[in-house]
């Protein structure tokens, strides 16, 4: 189960990264960085979804 | 629009106290558990606050889409929040902790000093978000009624109606009980309803905004605006938001109060994880179409507000007022539950210690202090509301709130980490963090009131600073407070010594998981207390009921008689003091303990044996229970065999009995025949013919219940072989249609065959498929209607199985009985009450030899209320027996 924990310690790292500005310079516009986000966030309510049906299960 | 905001205003707040009127009666039965697990998730969105629903707006009209990290931070937080939870959810059952103050208390060595000053910072950090909802329901009624906001207080002013029947909510169903932290199914539901209004408002008002905005004229500008828009924004100002509102989502007390304190199970949890975020992304949808809409349609409104008045100039009043009810929803659950939350921590380590502990009774005292804090909490607010908040855009209040309470983070983190964590490193790291704050995200705003321009303009000032470090002002503080209270934090903590009872706290809280602690602590007493004096104590806080309750309950577990056994071990003090701790505090409970105990320190080694022995303890206790479990089914397979075994007993008995029953029937005839024709020698020809053809008859009778029975005898134990052959089952068919047409002549009955050309031969037991056709022909004569009577015996083929179905015109057969008239003992047991023209063993026979060919057999009804009776037969083009 540790090692659950420290993949999303890693996950939220990279999140973090993901989400941060550095990445705005491959989008052309307010419009498509909000776009990258909304699907961002879609995806990360989908391993959440996945990893609670796991504890769930615990 | 003012009256028809006020009655609609006023109908809302009656429909909450509804709410927690019908959800304190029913959320704790049994059919609510399985909902409880989304009443949970929807009640962790109190999060979303009027903040949300204007300050949104208004951040996202003025810097895009940065909003958008207050939420994103909680995402993440997520992430890592499922062994936290668990956790503190443990504690909190285990140590009776109530509030982000007990915990911390309760982690550094019980300390009050620390519970104290955690209470004092955080009133201080979340009064100004408390006022900000006020001003949120304020300034949004006053917009949409066009009201003038007075500067001064007034009773004219909607938000002091508001505060008031908060208040009155708030201690109605928030101080039920003496225990801080016993979950509150009316306020939970409560809660979780106003989540689910304020969603449905928002998500209702933005479709209908948005559908009639498309076809707006100024739709195409506005799109441009947002198309053309670039994000200039700084990384550290993303950073710290995001980190801030990750800490605010753990430590703010409205969320510690509803993940911790109010959840009733752990199971809860798992399903929180994606449903808050869930949440958090759909009430988010609208805000940047809001912020980009109130631009071009109402410029000069202030954006907070571009939700009331975008909704208004596209959909008129009705949709206005909805969007204001999903705002007045988001701020009084807000209002509502940390208020309840702060309250319990300013009554526990500000106002118990001096008003409660020395005075006796104490339970309703401690009771009326918590509602006394929780009404100073809201007439507090709602007076910095109307002296410092007016001035102030939604969101600064907010933020400055977030940053505060993210001062308890380190603390809070390395109380639940990190074994080394002391109580001074605590308390310092804390107030440094505190002072940084207040000096960067206070100072500024009181300065400006005070007119203190010089320090405004000094190299020193907040702004001044940041600016030097290239960040926020917001950022600076974030950065610096937290970054010198986790500095301080971990230098203390590394330096300084601990006492030994703060130590062995920290094991127990650091420790939690790993020994399994979930209720009740392991003792960490050594001797002992006098049974009376303990049980006073309790009464006086609990009150003579409920200690009643409590020590009925541990006599009952612990199998203890309190009359033999006068004094209270280290286990029951433990236990006490827990109960004490969910009422007074861990600090207070510790005072009021140590006046009636001797206490003795354990050490640390001492502790970790007793805690390995309790982690053994739980280990055999989850073993046995498995064990228990495991015999109980085990019990309830053999009782249903014997049931069944019981079952079988009294259907033997019965089929003994009519069989005994239809053999001495014929038997009694003949007996009576043969002695007439014994005693009347000189008996005419024609009478003696008869009794000797009714004798042949009987014995007839009796010759083929003895067959069947020995058939099905065969049948069911095996001996029975099948001799199988090429089998035309056509030809079986006409050959026994053949032999009842005589009778079936006699009675006036049509009976006919219907066979298939396409029929095949297949690999059967003639003479017991004959037998089966037999059978079935001979019960469809005997039911076949009196007048009119018809049978038809037909066979079809099928793709790999020939069909014979036998169809009568009778009374037919109930639907009910279709699948047990094929069981012998049915049938035998039915002729005890209704008795049949056979044996009322054929069908079972027939059953057992299409069985035995791998066949089905069973009942059909047609729409005209005919029976047909088929049977299936499979196909073999070699006979299975022998290859």
């Amino acid at each position: 189960m540790e090692k659950v924990y420290a993949l999303n310690a890693l996950l939220v790292f990279c999140l973090l990264l993901l989400l941060s500005p550095l990445f705005l310079g491959f989008f052309s516009s307010l419009w498509a960085y909000s776009l990258y986000l909304f699907f961002l966030w879609v995806i990360m309510i989908a391993y959440l979804y996945k990893w609670s049906k796991k504890m769930e299960k615990k | 629009m003012f009256y028809t905001l006020v009655i609609i205003g006023i109908l809302y707040l009656l429909l909450i106290f509804l709410a927690g009127w019908f959800f304190e009666r029913k959320l704790s039965a049994s059919a609510f558990k399985p909902w409880m697990p989304y009443v949970y998730a929807l009640a962790l969105a109190v999060y979303c606050t009027a903040w949300t629903f204007y300050g949104s707006i208004g951040r996202a009209a003025n810097s895009g889409l940065s909003f958008i990290l207050i939420y994103l931070g909680p995402t993440l937080a997520l992430f890592l929040w499922y062994p936290v939870s668990k956790k503190l959810f443990r504690l909190k059952n285990s140590q009776g902790i109530s509030s982000l103050a007990d915990f911390l208390a309760a982690r550094y060595g019980k300390s009050q000093s620390l519970g104290a000053l955690v209470a004092m910072l955080s009133l201080l950090g979340i009064l100004p978000y408390i006022s900000l909802q006020i001003k949120a329901i304020s300034e949004s009624f006053s917009f949409l009624a066009q009201a003038e906001i007075k500067s001064s207080l007034s009773t004219a002013d909607p938000a002091l109606y508001v505060s008031l029947l908060m208040i009155v909510f708030t201690i109605a169903f928030g101080t039920r009980y003496v225990q801080g932290n016993r979950p509150k199914a009316g306020l939970i539901g409560t809660i979780a309803f106003e989540s689910l209004f304020k969603l449905i408002a928002f998500v209702v008002v933005g479709i209908i905004a948005i559908k009639s905005f498309v076809k707006h004229p100024q739709f195409d500008q506005a799109w441009l605006n947002f198309q053309s828009l670039s994000l200039d924004a700084q990384g550290s100002e993303w950073m710290s938001t995001l980190l801030i509102s990750a800490f605010a989502f753990m430590l703010l007390p409205r969320q510690f109060q509803m993940g911790i304190v109010e959840n009733n199970s752990e199971k809860n949890i798992a399903k929180s994880l994606w449903l808050f975020p869930l949440y958090l992304l759909i009430i988010n949808l609208f805000v940047l179409p809001f912020a980009f809409m109130g631009q071009v349609l109402s410029p000069e409104v202030n954006s907070d507000f571009y939700l009331l008045s975008v909704s208004k100039i596209l959909s008129g009043d009705a949709l206005a007022t909805l969007a204001f009810l999903g705002g007045l929803s988001a701020s009084t659950s807000m209002i509502i539950v940390s208020t309840l939350a702060l309250g319990n921590m300013i009554s526990t380590y500000l106002l118990v210690p001096y008003f409660a502990v020395k005075n006796k009774p104490a339970t309703q005292r401690i009771i009326n202090l918590r509602r006394l804090a929780i009404a100073l909490i809201i007439i507090l607010a709602y007076l910095y509301y109307h002296f410092m908040a007016l001035s102030n855009s939604l969101v600064s209040i907010g933020l400055i709130s977030f940053v505060a309470m993210s001062q308890f983070a380190p603390a809070f983190l390395g109380g639940l980490y990190w074994r080394d964590a002391k109580r001074p490193a605590a308390y310092w790291s804390i107030t440094l963090g505190f002072i940084v704050w207040f000096y960067f995200l206070v100072m500024p705003n009181l300065a400006q009131i005070l007119d203190l321009n010089y320090w405004l303009n000094s190299s020193l000032s907040a702004s001044n600073i940041a600016a030097r470090m290239g960040l926020s002002t917001f950022s600076a503080a974030s950065f610096l407070s937290l970054g010198f209270n986790a500095i301080l934090f971990v230098f203390l903590s590394l330096r300084l010594n601990s006492s030994i009872e703060e130590q062995n706290q920290a094991l127990l809280f650091v420790e939690a998981d790993k020994f399994g602690i979930k209720e009740n602590s392991p003792s960490l007493y050594r001797g002992t207390a006098p049974f009376p004096n303990m049980k006073a104590l309790l009464v006086n806080f609990l009150g003579s009921h409920r200690t009643e309750e409590v020590l009925e309950r541990y006599a009952r577990l612990n199998n203890i008689n309190w009359l033999s056994s006068p004094l209270a071990d280290g286990r029951m003090i433990t236990y006490a003091e827990r109960l004490l701790s969910e009422t007074i505090g861990p600090a207070s409970a510790k005072i009021m303990i140590a006046s009636v105990v001797q206490k003795e320190e354990l050490s640390q080694r001492e502790v970790l044996d007793i805690l390995e022995e309790s982690k053994k303890v739980l280990l055999l206790n989850k073993e046995l229970s498995k064990r228990s479990d495991q015999l109980k089914k085990a019990t309830e397979k053999l009782q249903e065999a014997n049931d069944k075994l019981l079952e079988f007993a009294d259907l033997k008995d019965e089929f003994l009995y009519t069989v005994t029953h239809e053999l001495r029937t014929p038997l009694t005839a003949i007996r009576s025949q043969a002695e007439l024709l014994q005693d009347d020698p000189e008996m005419p020809e024609a009478d003696r013919q008869m009794f000797l053809d009714n004798i042949v008859a009987d014995c007839d009778r009796l010759t083929r219940l003895i067959s069947n029975v020995l058939d099905l005898e065969k049948f069911e134990s095996g001996n029975q072989k099948l001799s199988l052959t090429k089998v035309q089952v056509g030809d079986l068919i006409r050959n026994a249609v053949a032999n009842y047409q005589a009778m079936a002549l006699k009675q006036g009955i049509d009976l006919a065959c219907e066979i298939d050309d396409s029929l095949k031969a297949t690999y059967a037991d003639a003479d017991r498929i004959a037998q089966v056709i037999t059978n079935l022909l001979g019960n469809a004569l005997k039911f076949a209607a009196a007048d009119g009577g018809l049978v038809r015996a037909s066979a079809i083929q099928l793709e790999d199985s020939v069909k014979v179905s036998i169809l009568d015109n009778g009374n037919g057969i109930p639907a009910a009985d279709h699948e047990i008239i094929f069981d012998k003992f049915y049938q035998v047991r039915d002729q005890t009450r209704r008795k049949p023209l056979g044996s009322g063993l054929g069908l079972a026979i027939c059953k057992n030899i299409v069985q035995m060919h791998r066949g089905k057999i069973w009942v059909e009804s047609t729409a005209k209320g005919e029976t047909c009776l088929c049977f299936t037969l499979p196909q073999y083009t070699k006979n299975p027996l022998k290859s």
